[in-house]
């Protein structure tokens, strides 16, 4: 989990990301960040994702969670 | 004015309004979390139907339809007061997911800098309308400077140069470049 979470931060430019808020809770958060996401998704975990997926999750420990246990 | 060709990326392409996409463009206009930042149109189909055709001939803007790869409307773009070398761009909105959406940005911007060439593009955001702000930042928007609307909101002005665009676009070109397939929202809309 750690290692996902670093590469989150450094998509969203963030330190310290919060893992109990949702994606759309954080200012940093906007449709270049979650195309990085869907990019690193593809080609780190190769995982497809929707979009309207990623915005489901309740927190993104819960989206975490998901792409390890994929 | 209208472009004849079609612009085409992995994702989506843009092609030129015509007058049977107003219904189109009234519906997605007054989807609240779609078009919460645009001005509301409140017309009917046949004005939005001559509004399309009296631009279509406009010496000073391009009006695009995003469809997807399917050639289903996903959203809206537009340049327009292009005018010694600069313009704005608006009338964007668009249920596509991320991918779709900044393709759909890159397509245009192309579009306006490879195009049209123009040197850059005039914009202006409103203050808490922080998504569209930051998405613009990562085409290259630099704020000029923050003024008050005529009903005392705040916004933003500044611009998108060229050079700033090719520099900041090239991480979002690169990140489209990963996406092997891609797994399209389903009701985005609803």
């Amino acid at each position: 989990m750690e290692k996902l979470v670093k590469k989150l931060e450094e998509i969203l430019e963030i330190d310290n990301l919060d893992i109990t808020k949702k994606f759309t809770d954080l200012e940093e958060w906007d449709s270049l960040a979650g195309l990085s996401l869907i990019a690193l998704l593809d080609s780190d975990y190769n995982i497809m994702m929707a979009t309207k997926e990623i915005l489901s999750f309740a927190s993104i420990e819960d989206f975490c969670n998901a792409v390890l246990e994929k | 004015m209208v472009y004849n060709g079609v612009l085409k990326g992995r994702f989506v392409n843009l092609r030129s309004v015509t007058e049977d996409d107003a219904a189109f463009i009234l519906e997605i206009r007054s989807n609240p979390a779609i078009s919460k930042y645009l001005p509301q149109i409140r017309i009917t189909v046949e004005q939005q139907q001559a509004w399309i055709t009296k631009q279509r001939v406009d010496s000073d803007s391009y009006y695009f339809i995003i469809t997807d790869k399917e050639h289903n409307k996903i959203g809206t773009i537009s340049v327009y007061n292009i005018f010694d070398g600069h313009a704005e761009v608006g009338r964007y909105c668009s249920i596509g997911d991320f991918v779709q959406n900044s393709e759909a940005v890159i397509l245009h911007n192309d579009f306006i800098f490879n195009i049209l060439f123009l040197n850059y593009i005039d914009g202006w955001v409103y203050k808490d309308n922080t998504h569209v702000l930051s998405l613009n930042k990562g085409f290259g928007y630099e704020v000029d400077g923050e003024a008050l609307d005529k009903d005392g909101i705040p916004y933003f002005y500044g611009k998108i140069t060229k050079q700033n665009y090719l520099l900041k676009s090239l991480k979002v070109r690169n990140n489209i470049n990963k996406i092997s397939s891609h797994v399209p929202n389903v009701g985005l809309m609803e």
